[in-house]
Parts: structure tokens; sequence; C-alpha cells
């Protein structure tokens, strides 16, 4: 059933793919035999971008349901089976992917392919349940979101900086709709999104390829592919002002959220954009850490971040005031930074650091099962290729200065940002 | 499990492994002196030190110490504990020399400068106020401080505002040089570096650390809860309450710990075969998560449940806790099935406790401080084995004491119906009061 489509060697990592023509399913394998088990994670590519307006947070309330019931397993036998072998299970939802994964001892290799095979094709849903895990998900809105001032934040400079985008509304979905998703919306969303030809599989441990295709094969072979709808996802038009909002927020003192419209992850600039953020956030030595923290004490914390998406998304810088600093000087001392920054142009020091970083972090995060089954989907199913996973560390430390000051001249204006000013509510 | 062994290399405990798969090795160096040595009054020194340590030495400022560490990709992140404080660095094995002749002049010659003093103490006060926005986090603050009043495992690492701004220069230099020392150290490394260059390497650094005379600390012990209190922490614009069940618990050492350990594992564990999880999220959907577990510490323990709801459904589910917690403790609530079921997902989960370098050498270390056995990871499973139900439901009725249970129930008190438990007093707090070191809790 499977053809090998290509592989790939980073170091002593090995890893190849493969392709069944009968029904679309993408399988990747890691062999890794020095311990006994195995991380098996099973990608779909489908996400909060692909929710339509009034059913928001479908894609992440219909993951809790997967784990309810199917044709052959009753509710609860699913979690039971699976830890009974001494297994870890769980999954997640982004904008862009859904995931579920296992983490068990490799004797329960063919329990956990029956059991993933069976809720890809066979989950049935009832009211109660879907209540149930509606109850769930509104308090874990409430968690994340409703009851978080960084929660808030987020979700607003979302909201303001995209309006027809998809990535304008929340994963967890507006509260209203998730108070309004129907056992039918599910069930339509179950039959489109969760089809072989939208999966794609990753299995990293002590699994020998042969085992781990056979069994694919006998568990996968008869669920036949689906009809995908071709994505089409609205844009927004280009940003030629400044977007601002503010929010009340029970915060001890002003927080400010500056969001800017990136490109995706395939773009050209990524690498060099995801560069100029380490330089100016990562670390003691960054940039705004040295003028707004160290040097001259503004704000008490400092994050930043860029998406790593397929849509277009954004590069964020998150501040926590200090007391009694006006958020304006702040947001005057990030332009003086930024401005100097692209005045001098980074240092080759600085492109070091950010090179050896990135090192460290790999290696860091590419360590257990899961971990390396987790960055290989992720790759995959956002790029489209898992090799990217490797090419991203080599693009990383390619990055030049002159890419880097580029990068900072495009994106971060003020055209194209949208500021959240959280307030203290006092 | 063969056991993997301390070794001493001149007279300082070391462990290590090695792997060579990535180009990364891990280091973590420990000073087996904690916030435990905090001075009444001066509570959060440690962390002050540790901290200040970091802003540079005496021949290179913050920014070119931080510049220099980066620039090699070093990581490092500072864990104070009770009863030690841990280095763990993470670091590129190409770096390694420069990696460490930096480490050695941080710790042989720290700056501790008078200006990067203060901006310190600024900043781990506005740190302090960052964590009220963390509604878990300070539902657990206020919790600790109630199971281990009068005690230092009670205010944690970070002390309070007015304990911090008590803080003088000279404390911290002095706690330096009396707990930073080659008599308190311990290393451990793991990944891509052999035991003859670990060895050197502690050789080195140990060779430029001061000595240190022994301190010996009185044994403390809590204040032991007396009756069932409900702990009220009145935060505005929530809608979503957060609440922790709990009382004093064991030791890590105790001979108990396990078979205690087991009970809250199969009624709470955060597992969805778990009981607690079943009927909190699972039944009724009042939580996203719902688990308890064992506190156990080095000279005193815990035991806590630990939910977040709705408003509505707050006092539904503490209600709900303490009926389910009683049966299962007291009653049939947990079947012999259960126990053995948690026991053997445990057994067979134990291969993922050790599935990398990291995750053996996080466990040595910490069974090292905590005093336990050098075995103790080696032997979990030998351990779980020999338990039975019958050792597990004789823990939880020797060690659960249902009228002596506190409750810290953070939640909007003004958008609450009620908010009396029968059988509870009531205390309250606004939760802001966290930030000060004298109140009644």
């Amino acid at each position: 059933m499977f053809t090998k489509v290509d592989d790939c060697t980073y170091g002593n990592i090995q890893i190849e793919k493969y392709f069944a023509q009968k029904n679309g399913l993408n399988v990747i394998l890691l062999n890794d035999p020095s311990v006994p088990i195995f991380a098996y994670h099973t990608w779909f590519h489908v996400g909060s971008k692909n929710e339509t307006k009034g059913t928001t947070g479908i894609a992440h309330l219909f993951e809790h349901l997967m784990f309810k019931e199917t044709k052959n397993k009753k509710e609860g036998e699913f979690d039971r089976l699976t830890e009974k072998e001494g297994g870890s299970i769980n999954a997640a939802t982004y904008m862009d992917w859904t995931f579920y994964r296992e983490t068990m001892p490799k004797a329960a290799f063919e329990l956990v392919a029956e059991l993933e095979s069976d809720r890809m094709k066979n989950v049935i849903l009832n009211e109660k349940q879907l209540e149930s895990e509606r109850e769930v998900v509104m308090n874990e809105r409430r968690m994340r979101v409703d009851n978080s001032p960084s929660g808030k934040l987020n979700e607003c400079l979302y909201k303001v900086a995209f309006e027809n985008h998809p990535y304008h509304h929340p994963v967890i979905g507006w509260m209203e709709d998730i108070a309004s998703i129907t056992l039918e919306n599910c069930f339509e969303f179950y039959q489109t999104y969760y089809a072989p030809n939208n999966a794609t599989i990753v299995v990293v441990g002590d699994i020998p390829r042969e085992q781990a295709l056979t069994t694919l094969e006998r568990f996968y072979g008869s669920i036949p592919s689906s009809v995908i709808p071709k994505p089409s996802f609205a844009t927004d038009p280009v940003q030629t002002q400044l977007k601002f909002k503010q929010l009340n927020l029970t915060i001890p003192t002003p927080k400010i959220l500056l969001g800017y419209h990136i490109p995706n992850m395939n773009h050209p600039d990524h690498s060099a954009l995801s560069v100029l953020q380490s330089l100016l956030t990562d670390g003691k030595s960054s940039r705004l850490y040295q003028t707004l923290l160290a040097t001259n004490p503004l704000v008490s914390e400092i994050d930043g971040w860029t998406d790593q998406t397929e849509l277009s998304g954004l590069q964020i810088f998150q501040f926590s005031l200090k007391k009694n600093i006006d958020p304006q000087t702040v947001i005057d001392q990030f332009n003086q930074t930024l401005s100097q920054l692209i005045t001098q142009g980074p240092s080759e020091a600085e492109l070091q650091k950010v090179k050896n970083q990135v090192e460290t972090s790999f290696w860091s995060h590419f360590s257990t099962c899961d971990e390396k089954a987790q960055a290989i989907g992720f790759y995959e199913l956002v790029t489209g290729r898992y090799q990217n996973l490797f090419k991203k560390v080599d693009d990383l430390s390619k990055v030049t200065a002159p890419q880097v000051v580029q990068v900072a001249k495009k994106y971060l204006t003020t055209q194209n940002l949208t500021t959240i000013l959280g307030n203290p509510e006092s | 499990m063969r056991t993997l062994p301390w070794h001493t290399h001149q007279d300082t405990p070391l462990f290590h492994i090695e792997k060579q798969d990535r180009p990364i090795l891990v280091s973590k160096v420990v000073f087996l002196r904690g916030y435990e040595h905090d001075p009444k009054g001066k509570e959060g020194l440690a962390q002050f030190t540790t901290a200040l340590l970091l802003r540079g030495t005496k021949n290179k400022s913050r920014e070119e110490i931080s510049t220099a560490l980066e620039t090699l990709g070093l990581n490092i992140d500072v864990n104070v504990g009770a009863h030690s404080c841990v280095f763990n660095i993470t670091l590129l094995r190409k770096n390694l020399n420069p990696c460490k002749a930096l480490l050695e002049e941080i710790f042989s010659s720290p700056a501790f400068d008078a200006t990067e003093f203060l901006k310190l103490k600024q900043d781990l006060k506005a740190r302090l106020e960052l964590d009220l926005e963390n509604d878990g986090g300070l539902a657990k603050a206020y919790f600790n401080q109630a199971i281990y009043a009068n005690h230092y495992y009670g205010h944690d690492s970070d002390g309070y505002q007015d304990t911090l701004e008590n803080i003088t220069l000279e404390d911290v230099k002095h706690f330096f040089e009396k707990h930073f020392s080659s008599d308190t150290l311990m290393f451990a490394t793991c990944g891509y570096i052999t035991l003859a260059e670990s060895q050197t390497w502690l050789s080195d650094f140990k060779a430029k650390l001061p000595r240190s005379p022994t301190v010996v600390l009185e044994k403390t012990h809590p204040k032991l809860i007396e009756e069932n209190m409900l702990q009220l922490i009145s935060k505005p614009q929530r809608t979503q309450s957060h609440f922790l069940i709990g009382g004093n618990g064991l030791p890590i050492t105790h001979p108990d710990q396990d078979a205690l350990s087991l009970f809250f594992e199969t009624f709470a564990g955060a597992t969805f075969q778990a009981q607690y999880m079943q009927e909190i999220r699972v039944k009724r959907g009042w939580s996203y998560g719902a688990y308890g577990t064992l506190d156990g510490r080095k000279n005193a323990g815990g035991w806590y449940l630990y939910t977040y709801t709705e408003l509505k459904d707050t006092f539904p589910a503490i209600e709900l806790s303490l009926e389910l917690l009683e049966k299962a403790a007291f009653g049939e609530g947990i079947t012999d099935d259960q126990i053995e079921f948690t026991k053997n997902h445990l057994i067979k989960a134990f291969p993922f406790d050790i599935d990398v370098p990291e995750k053996i050498l996080r466990e040595k270390v910490f069974n090292k401080i905590v005093g336990l056995p050098e075995d103790h990871l080696e032997k979990s499973v030998e351990r779980l084995e020999q338990l039975t139900p019958a050792h597990v439901r004789l823990a939880a009725k020797k060690h659960l004491d249902l009228k002596k249970i506190h409750i810290t129930l953070l939640t909007d008190t003004n958008k609450m119906q009620h908010t009396k438990l029968t059988g509870f007093k009531t205390r309250t707090h606004d939760y802001k009061d966290i930030l000060k070191s004298k109140k009644t809790i």
C-alpha cells in the first residue's frame, strides 16, 4: 500500500516518508531503537482557519469529542486501553492543524494503530457528550482567555489586526459560538476533514519500518479517502495605518502588545524575521532587554514571538510596564531601539549569538520521541515538507545583517502595526 | 533497572551520564543551601542572591556577561528550592571550554554591584505583582502558606515585597560567601561529555570556590492544621474560581509515601481513569482539569486536590470533592481493581521517566537533595510492585484527616451567591495580600 516518497538524513537522524496511493495517507517514520517506546502522532490538516462564521471553535471542540466513542469502542475505552498499557495521550488544535498523540511502550503499537484508525472513520456522537464537552471547553476558555490578562490581550490583538482573514477569530472560539455548535455541525466537520487523505501519521521510536508499514496498512487500508474542500481563505486588504485598541484588565501595571503583519513560514523573509525578533527580545543581551529593562528599567517583562503559520501571521512584542511609566515612553524607546538596529545593522557577534542559540534550542527540544514527532509533523503540515525542520536551522544560521535590516524596514512599520494597550482597571 | 551511582570526586558528589546523540550537554551546578536559610524578615534572600550573581562579575558588566553567555549559545536558568540552588545549564559541546571559563568567572568573582542590586530589588518586587495575574498560581501560593504556616515551605523562594525591601547588599554578599562554596557543591552532567571531562570540570570549578563553615539549622515544623478552614481570596472580575482542598501530609522520605501517592494517583491522578477527573470533568463538564497529588518535601508534606470551575459550579464542586474524597479514603469510593489498574499503568509508564538523560539527571539530583536513597529512581517499579490495595487504603485512613482540611478558594466574592461551607470556618483576604509577609492565614 505504501510507496516511499523520500528520505532525509541530518547527522545521525534518518527519516523516511511514505504515501498510500489508495487513500492518500502520508506516513513519516523515524526509527530510534535506543529506548523501547514510541510516539505516534496523527496530524490532520485542519484547524481554526477552516472554521466558518458562527462555528468558531469547532475544530477544537471536535478534538475533545474524538476521545469519546466509536462504533467499536464505548465511551472511555480509548483512554482505558491506552492507559492500561502505560501510555500517555493528548491532542492539540491550532490555527492550521490538529494533532493527536500517544506515547506508548513499544508492545502497544498495534493497539494504537487500531484505536487511531478506528476513530478516524467510526466516531459516533450524542447530545450528552456534546453538552459535557461544550462545558469543558467553555471552562477552558475562561481559564485561558476570560480570566487571563495575557489571553485577553492576545485574543484582542488578532481580532483587531485581522478582519476577514481566518486568524481573526481565536482557536478556542468565541464563547457564543462554542455555546451554539450543534451535533450536526460536528458530524459535518468530521466527515469533511477526518480522512486519510487529510492526515499524516508520524511514528518515532523503537518501531522498525516493516512493522510500522505492515500494521498501518492493515488498519488504514480499508479507510476511503474523502473529498477535502479546496481551501479558500479570505484575505484582508494591506493595512495602511496604525490600528489601536485599549482594554481594561485586572493587572497591576499597563501592558502593551505590538503586532506586525508578516508573511507565512514558507516565505523567503520568514527566517530573517525570526532572527530579527531574536535579536530584539531573546535573552538578557537582546536589544530590547538592554534598552527597556536592564539599562533604563521601563518594563519588568519582555516577550516576543514570530508566528509560524501557513498563512500570513504576526510578529509580536509584549511588554509589562513598571509602575508610573507612560506607555508612550515605552513605545518611543521601542522605536528608537528598532531605528538603531536598522541604522547600524546587527553585528557579526549578534548573528553568531542567534546562530548558537538556535542550535542549542533545536537540540534541546529534539530529544524525546514525542518532541521529535511533534517537530516533524509540524513542519510537514505547515510548510509542506518535514525536511524544512532541518533546513530552518540552516536558514536561520545563514541570515545576513542586510537581510535583517531589510525585513525590519519592510515589516516593522507604523502602518503595518496593531497596538493593544491593557490598562489596570483601578 | 540497574542503579546509576553517584560518584565522589574530590569529596564532591558527581552524577554523570554520557550520551553522544546530540551536540549538546546539560549540567546542573547545585549548592545544597536554599531558601530555608532566608533569615526571618528577609525572605527571598536566596533567590535575590542567585539573581544578582548573574548580573555581572568583577571583570564584566551585566550586559557583557549576558552577551558572553548567550553568544556561546549557553542557556542558564536557576531553581531556588528550600534546600538547594540549582543552576541548570545547557550548552553546545563545541563551546564547552569557553562556557566553563565563563561559569568559573561568575561563581568566583561576582560583581554584586550596588546599582544592579537596587535595580534587581525593584525587578523582583515588580515580579511579585505580575504573579497576581495568574489565578491558579495565586491560589496555590495562598494554599501553601496555609498548610505550611510559620514554615519556610509556606513562603516559597520569592519572598514578599516588604521582606525584599529589607534585604541589603551586605546580606546578599554574606549569603553568597556562607552558602555558595566548595563544601556545599554538588555536580551533575549528561550528554556529549565523558566522565573524565566532567571530573576535570568539577575540579577546576571547585578550585575557584571558597570554603564555608557547616551550618546547622534548627529543624522546624509547620504549624499543623487544627480545624476545617475555608480561605476566601477575593479577586474582582472573575468568571471562574480556582480552589485547592488539602491538608498536612508526609515528608517525602516517609515509609508510607508510596502508598499514599498511589492513593492520590488512583483517586485524582492526571489521567482520565482517575475518579476525580471523571466526576468533575467528564461527567459534569465542570472543569477543564481536576487532579490531586501529594506535595512531599524533605522536612514536611502536604496533599491537595485542585480544579477550577465556573462561578455557579464552585460550591457544588467543592462539596462533591469533599464527598468523593471521604468515600475514596474511608469507604469504597475506589475499588481494588482501580488501584491495581493505576499501579500497573505507573509500572508500564516507567520507561518514559528515563527515556532521555535529562530526565534521569533531574530525578537523581532531586532525590539526592531531599535525602531519598541513591537507588530511589531505579527501584520505582520494584516499590510499586510491592504495594497492594490494602497498603493504599491503610495509608489513606492513617494520614488523611477530613476534620483538618484547608480550602483555598480564589473567586469574585461579590458575584457569589454565598461563600459559606458547612463545617468550615471562613477567613477572607484580598488577593493582593499575598504581597505582604504579615497576615493571618
